[in-house]
């Protein structure tokens, strides 16, 4: 039994699917430790650097201001509404980006702590989110001074954005538990996944316009990504609700986390031998 | 059983119970390559094949029951390989066996390798924090402790420098002190005493004692037969993941062969 006090005595369940949601629903109760894992991963990365966390603001913002300078001229539009398309969309491909990257190494990085300590094994899940979560709240200040400096106001459909972003979170746990059961099995399915991000950054609507592409679009538009950054921009950006893309955002959601739940069944009490 | 569900989270009745456990490891990483030969396997040895004679894995541990009450102070013996670790892993919940059922009455402290379950970036205090978090106490409980834990592990100033700078002997202080704070009720120790210098091994033995003492268990494994002796009562001897042998251990430790 995984109860909150998790050093306590425990039963083993020989029922592989209640032992899975017990882990899945278990762990997230145990939220004092992932929170105090994840100060603790922030802490020793940003440990004697003279701006510490700031540099997650610095480089971002960065990033951002080159890729508007240059490709504003390309996008056929003015930089007011150009920069903060660039910048929404960048920043919710940052998150997306390292949810899916870290996803994969949530269990081996967390090798040491799971052969040493009878735990859920998806608080390690939930330790590499928060981190990601907070991480992300230093890049959403170079957003909101884009929109700012661009004198952009936002719609009250632009709210819709919150509830999307709440479904980011949600996927963020199925993508952590299921890929990080797979790359634990098998190695060559986190270099694989990075090989795909990369191609896939030059694949979403980012930096470019949907509408400049053309015939292109029609197979672009087959790019999960592509929708989850249309739900979360469009609102903000045009005042308007994408349905598709809603709707198929809501789609990977449940597939996916249907997926993860079948990951841990099957994989739960092996993944300690394979790490 | 009733009366262990009436008593669920009291520290009345500790215990372990190991029913028909027999565990497996997957070889991976080896595959079909490895060759793996009777001679290569000094201990378990008993690599499973799959359809097309590959090994597929090994057997660790090999149908073991066992029922350890509260004062059973047990020690496991055997060689390399012959599912000690294991074992004692089985006990703390790490590994689940495939077949078999296990339950462990009590609270838990596993004592294994020094590197498990450390952040060895952050520093001595916030490491013991860590370790009552994951031992599921508040924050508050933790603070009460911490002067105690602090104390216990004579590290002094070294506890504010990070735990990648500590010798393993300082680790190891630090880890014992963590683990054995919060009162366990079950003490799972591996081979561990051994980094510790004197005055910390006196301390460290006088604390498990003590642990035991209030109503504990205590699994022991080591191939130091003077420290079974003095701090077990029972001794269980364990051949290539079966349990070869258990009793008192002056009887037991007369018959093993290494």
């Amino acid at each position: 039994m995984l109860s909150g006090m998790s050093q306590t005595g425990f039963q083993t369940e020989n029922n592989p699917c209640k032992a899975a949601a017990q882990d899945i629903f278990g762990g997230l109760r145990q939220w004092r430790l992932w929170s105090a894992l994840a100060r603790e991963d922030i802490r020793s990365r940003y440990m004697r650097s003279f701006i510490g966390i700031s540099w997650v603001t610095i480089s971002f913002a960065i990033f951002v201001a080159v890729k508007i300078l240059i490709f504003t001229p390309m996008s056929e539009t003015n930089v007011s509404f150009f920069a903060p398309y660039v910048a929404i969309g960048f920043f919710a491909w940052t998150f997306m980006n390292s949810v899916i990257v870290d996803g994969c190494v949530a269990f081996i990085g967390a090798a040491s702590w799971i052969k040493g300590a009878r735990m859920p094994l998806s608080i390690y899940a939930y330790q590499s989110i928060m981190r990601n979560l907070f991480l992300t709240i230093f890049n959403f200040i170079v957003v909101i001074g884009v929109m700012v400096l661009s004198k952009r106001s936002v719609p009250m459909v632009g709210l819709v954005a919150i509830p999307v972003f709440l479904l980011y979170i949600v996927n963020a746990a199925w993508i952590h538990i299921l890929f990080s059961t797979i790359a634990a099995r098998y190695r060559d399915f986190m270099h694989m996944t990075q090989t795909i991000m990369r191609v896939m950054f030059f694949l979403t609507p980012i930096f470019w316009l949907p509408e400049n592409m053309g015939g292109m679009m029609k197979i672009l538009n087959y790019n999960p990504l592509a929708h989850f950054i249309y739900a979360l921009r469009d609102p903000i950006l045009y005042g308007t609700v994408p349905m598709t893309s809603i709707w198929i955002v809501i789609a990977t959601t449940i597939i996916g986390c249907l997926l993860a739940y079948l990951a841990m069944v099957y994989g739960r009490r092996k993944i300690v031998f394979w790490l | 059983m009733v009366a262990a569900k009436l008593y669920f989270g009291s520290s009345l009745m500790a215990f372990i119970h190991l029913d028909q456990v027999s565990l497996t490891y997957p070889m991976l990483g080896a595959g079909s390559r490895a060759r793996v030969t009777k001679t290569a396997l000094v201990g378990a040895g008993n690599v499973l094949k799959d359809k097309k004679q590959r090994s597929s894995g090994i057997v660790a541990l090999k149908d073991i029951s066992l029922k350890f009450e509260v004062g059973d102070r047990v020690g496991l013996v055997g060689r390399n390989g012959s599912g000690k670790s294991t074992l004692l892993r089985v006990m703390a919940g790490i590994y689940e066996p495939l077949e078999g059922k296990v339950h462990v009455e009590g609270t838990i402290a596993s004592l294994f390798s020094l590197g498990l379950g450390t952040k060895t970036e952050a520093n001595g205090y916030r490491n013991i924090e860590l370790a009552g978090l994951m031992a599921g106490y508040s924050r508050d409980q933790i603070d009460d402790k911490l002067p105690a834990i602090a104390e216990f592990t004579g590290l002094g100033q070294y506890l504010n420098m990070p735990v990648r700078t500590y010798s393993n002997g300082m680790a190891m202080r630090l880890k014992f002190a963590c683990g054995t704070a919060f009162s366990p009720e079950v003490l799972l120790m591996d081979e561990w005493l051994g980094a510790g210098d004197p005055s910390f091994q006196k301390k460290a033995s006088d604390k498990m004692a003590e642990l035991v003492e209030q109503a504990g268990i205590l699994v022991l494994a080591s191939h130091n037969y003077q420290l079974i002796k003095n701090s077990c009562n029972k001794v269980m001897w364990l051949d290539r993941g079966e349990m070869k042998l258990f009793g008192p251990v002056d009887e037991v430790l007369e018959q093993v062969d290494d």
